[in-house]
């Protein structure tokens, strides 16, 4: 007789699986024994009172167990649990190099490209600027009525100065590029110099490296002191920490250095090697109408920008009430230092971060694929491991584990990768770019890294985790062909949206490619090619007058001339592309408001000839001009006499009572500051005792190579003045390429961004037809044993490859319509929606797609009949 | 932290040590029984035996398969090192103790 069935299944409910049986089995031999002993009627009593006194332990039991699934065990503990996962990790991916390793460099690409952006968006834009509490530095800028702002007068800055209250301190300094030379041992060197007042080293609370930073002591009209820049001082004096008190010539005066500002010190604005001090003089003439100086602050601790904002509205609008004639249309505004940074970069990087984004998750989708793929093949592994018991969430975990491996490893590569892109882009990048990148990756960028793999893990892994490990059972059978076919399904969505991600990316780097093509087609007016230019300053302690600049001149043309290749040679004030502050000039007979504000040229007769511009009305400069005459551009006679013949007429220098001169000529209107603007109005005159603009940039032209003149003019000019450095000697082509060098930048890096797109979407269609392929083996060889053609097999396969390329294609053209928008301020002459651009680039994924799917259905038209059906 | 095992659990963990390579449920239990002179329940003793293969005093194995169990193994325990360690550092305990109790106690 056996045990009573009865209290046998109640046990059964409560106790746990693992031991039910077990402990049936105990229960069945002591049952024999109490019935040997008690007789059957004893044995089951005994029986029943062992199920129910059972009961209370067992579910004690099951309790316990319960609490301790919630808590860590104590022995097998996380990190034991982990590294067992990581190991047995490893080890996978290294039996399997087929998926490891395009999933590793899905990552690589798609984090590599991230941490890149991130670097420079980084280092432009979030990291705070390095000062003492930067979010209180504060620049203060003149307001015009149209909302652009500018450089400040010297009585404005005066106004603030005295009666702002929401500055801790408040400082000026010369905002535009000034220049002085440093002569006495080696090279003769022409040099940044800023001048500030004495509180600007006090707003941006920066400590010297060395000595101190300029005050007040520095600013008396007599004061020879100078702060020089780290750069400086390691270039020139060695790193030698005895510079202090040290005396060095600049522009022929000596001055005592009193100080090293570290590298840090430098703004964005440009670098600065030396720094003087100045006081702002109550000059009567430029006291409020010479809008030269740059004003940063420092706000007092708990003042916002907005409120320093309104104070200094209030300020300027007490000055126009006071001085009418300077002030009527100017207000002023604060903005965050920090915020002025940021803006310039901002449009450009974001769309660069974006374009990242895309082609990360373009990676994940492709991740996520080769990991439902990898799901299905590890099916039977996997319910193994169920069937000895483990839970699904020990399978997601062990599965996470491994795409998170995957993610780091893949991580490490990329930041590898994402700095080559950087160092590759890094030489055609505009300055602020280019320092940004120099000063190289941090633990921010790393930092980023490691939290994009484990975005990427629980993107591409999860979803892959959880199917892989549900319906454990079914996994031991043969493989279930439902499951297969919701994969795919599934897969076949991700390729769709990876196809039209890279369409959106295609779509907007062929766009920036026309853009910059038509750009670089511009004809700026002038011709840059063959020219070479550079700087002098001739300092007015050698230099005092005209004469004596102009006795320069004609030497150093003479030296030049001879140069064989030499053609032409000229001195300009400013060199195109290159050019700054416009000038108004007021027409004769109108009043100030009619006035025409153009660039200012002075140059020598010869300019024209080195340009190349033509002379599209009356006549060139000649050698000797008799009297003061000018020749304007084409688009400076429309404006100021709009259908009038200009050749005679007259027109005053900056105001209604500036100094007259005469019009003699009409040139060709042509680009002064970048090839995507419109011609600026300029006007030209010849240097003259009178003129206000002397020359300081030498031209010429010459019939070959332009670089290759270098020595010959550093010597021509040494010759003339051995004590007169020759600057920025540069083609006038690079000048004219350094405009569109942000642009160029945009482009190369967006383009590679497509094309890394274009190969993982690649990637992504191969395979998933590779498993079409696979999983359709055996139809496959069904039909060719049945006579199919290998052609209408590669059809079959190719045909499971359209609807998403097709479904992608119509996503991503829309998608890119709508990115083109943002796109807009970056292109030019292009449309944004430019129909046979969305034809090139379908058409062009549509190739790579053909290829892509190609490969895997050529190999299913070979597939041997005999051992599909096997 | 692991708790000291209690009553029921000493005495199976003594069991076992009693018991050598032939223990299990059915013989754990019957030599509980024996000694004590009091029922316990098997599921009781399967409690004590699951907390105290969690603090690794014990470890289980399977026999080999047996036809009275319709061809099923049995789930056999040997002692661990812990095990057999808290068991003697338990008893030096014990005896200590004991030495300082008067004799005078009352008798069974």
């Amino acid at each position: 007789m056996n045990a009573p069935r009865l209290p046998r299944r109640l046990t059964g409910w409560i106790a746990p699986a693992d031991l039910r049986q077990a402990l049936f089995d105990d229960l069945d031999e002591a049952f024999v024994e109490e019935r040997r002993r008690r007789g059957p009627a004893g044995a089951s009593m005994w029986y029943w009172r062992q199920i129910l006194a059972g009961l209370l332990p067992l579910i004690r039991l099951r309790a316990r167990r319960a609490l301790a699934g919630l808590t860590p065990r104590p022995r097998i503990t996380i990190m034991h649990a982990v590294l067992a996962d990581v190991r047995y990790a490893i080890r996978l991916l290294v039996k399997a190099p087929g998926f490891t390793l395009p999933a590793i460099v899905t990552l690589a690409l798609g984090i590599g490209a991230n941490t890149a952006i991130f670097t420079v968006a980084w280092r432009l834009i979030l990291q705070p600027l390095p000062y003492p509490s930067p979010d209180r530095l504060v620049q203060i800028w003149e307001l015009f009525e149209t909302g652009t702002v500018n450089t400040v007068t010297p009585g404005n800055f005066h106004d603030w100065q005295t009666q702002a209250q929401s500055f801790e301190a408040i400082a000026a300094y010369t905002y535009f590029r000034g220049t002085v030379d440093l002569t006495g041992s080696g090279e003769p060197e022409q040099l940044e110099l800023r001048y500030v007042t004495a509180e600007y080293t006090r707003v941006f609370a920066s400590a010297p490296m060395l000595g101190r930073g300029l005050d007040g002591r520095d600013v008396a009209e007599d004061g020879r002191t100078v702060v020089i820049s780290e750069s400086l001082w390691r270039r020139r004096f060695a790193a030698d920490p005895a510079v202090l008190g040290r005396t060095v010539r600049l522009g022929d005066l000596p001055y005592q250095i009193v100080g090293v500002m570290p590298a840090s010190f430098q703004t964005s604005a440009g670098r600065v090697d030396v720094w003087a001090g100045m006081t702002i003089r109550r000059d009567p003439d430029a006291h409020r109408r010479a809008h030269y100086l740059g004003v940063v602050g420092r706000l007092k601790p708990g003042i916002t920008v907005e409120q320093a904002d309104d104070e200094v509205k209030r300020i300027a609008a007490e000055a126009a009430r006071l001085y009418p004639a300077s002030n009527a249309k100017l207000s002023a505004t604060v903005r965050s230092l920090q915020e002025q940074r940021a803006a310039t970069q901002r449009a450009g990087l974001a769309v660069l971060t974006g374009a990242a984004g895309f082609v990360l998750l373009i990676g994940c989708a492709n991740l996520a694929s080769l990991q439902f793929v990898r799901g299905v093949a590890r099916a039977r592994e996997l319910g193994v491991r169920v069937a000895l018991g483990a839970s699904r969430l020990r399978l997601i975990r062990q599965l996470l584990t491994e795409s998170l491996l995957l993610s780091l490893l893949g991580t490490g590569l990329g930041v590898i990768f994402g700095s080559w892109l950087l160092r590759a882009v890094g030489r055609v990048a505009p300055d602020a770019i280019r320092r940004a990148i120099e000063a190289g990756p941090d633990a921010a960028v790393a930092g980023v890294g490691v939290a994009l793999a484990i975005v990427c893990t629980l993107l591409s892994a999860t979803a892959p985790a959880w199917r892989a490990t549900g319906g454990a059972s079914t996994h031991l059978r043969q493989r279930s062909v439902s499951s297969d076919r919701a994969t795919s399904r599934i897969r076949t969505m991700l390729v769709t949206a990876e196809i039209g991600l890279a369409i959106v990316l295609v779509i907007a780097a062929s766009l920036l490619v026309l853009s910059l093509v038509k750009v670089l087609r511009v004809d700026p007016g002038f011709d840059p090619r063959g020219v070479l230019a550079f700087d002098v300053s001739l300092p007015s302690e050698r230099y005092p007058g005209f004469s004596d600049r102009d006795r320069f001149f004609k030497a150093v043309f003479q030296e030049l001339s001879a140069i064989p290749g030499v053609t032409a040679v000229c001195a300009i004030n400013e060199i195109p592309f290159d050019a700054e502050g416009t000038m108004t000039y007021v027409p004769e007979g109108q009043t100030q408001t009619q006035a025409v504000g153009a660039l200012p040229r002075n140059v020598t007769p010869d300019c024209f000839d080195v340009l190349k511009l033509r002379v599209i009305r009356g006549r060139s400069f000649r050698a000797h001009e008799a009297a003061r005459v000018g020749i304007v551009t084409d688009n400076f006679a429309r404006s100021a006499w709009p259908g009038e013949n200009p050749i005679g007429l007259r027109v005053h220098l900056g105001t209604e009572t500036g100094d007259l001169i005469e019009i003699v000529g009409v040139v060709e209107d042509s680009l002064q500051r970048s090839l995507d603007g419109r011609p600026a109005p300029q006007f030209y005159e010849v240097m003259s005792a009178v003129s206000a603009f002397p020359p300081s940039r030498v031209l010429l032209r010459t019939g070959i190579a332009p670089d290759s003149l270098a020595p010959a003019v550093r010597a021509a000019v040494r010759r003339v003045d051995p004590l007169q450095p020759v600057a920025r000697l540069r083609t006038l082509d690079t000048v004219v390429g350094a405009s569109v060098l942000g642009r160029r930048f945009d482009l190369l890096v967006l383009s590679s961004f497509a094309i890394t797109a274009l190969v993982l979407a690649a990637v992504g269609i191969y395979g998933l037809l590779g498993q079409v392929v696979a999983q359709r083996a055996g139809e496959i060889g069904i039909r060719l044993a049945l006579g199919a053609t290998g052609g209408s097999v590669v059809r079959l396969v190719m045909r499971s490859a359209w609807l998403s390329v097709a479904c992608g294609a119509a996503l991503g053209s829309a998608g890119a319509a709508l990115a083109s928008q943002v796109l807009r301020r970056f292109m030019f002459g292009v449309s944004p929606t430019e129909p046979r651009l969305y034809v090139a680039a379908v058409s062009v994924l549509a190739a790579v797609a053909l290829v892509a799917a190609w490969l895997p259905a050529r190999r299913a038209a070979r597939v041997n009949p005999a051992n599909a059906l096997k | 932290m692991p708790r000291e095992p209690n009553h029921l659990e000493l005495l199976v963990l003594l069991a076992i040590a009693r018991l050598g390579e032939t223990a299990y449920g059915v013989t754990i239990r019957q030599d509980i029984v024996a000694c004590t002179r009091r029922e316990v329940s098997m599921a009781a003793v399967y409690a004590a035996i699951e907390r105290l293969d969690r603090q690794r005093f014990i470890q289980p194995w399977w026999s080999e398969p047996r036809a009275e169990r319709g061809g099923r193994a049995r789930r056999q325990y040997r002692l661990t090192a812990d095990g057999l360690a808290w068991l003697r550092r338990e008893r030096e305990t014990t005896l200590r103790m004991w030495r300082s109790v008067p004799s005078t106690g009352r008798r069974r």
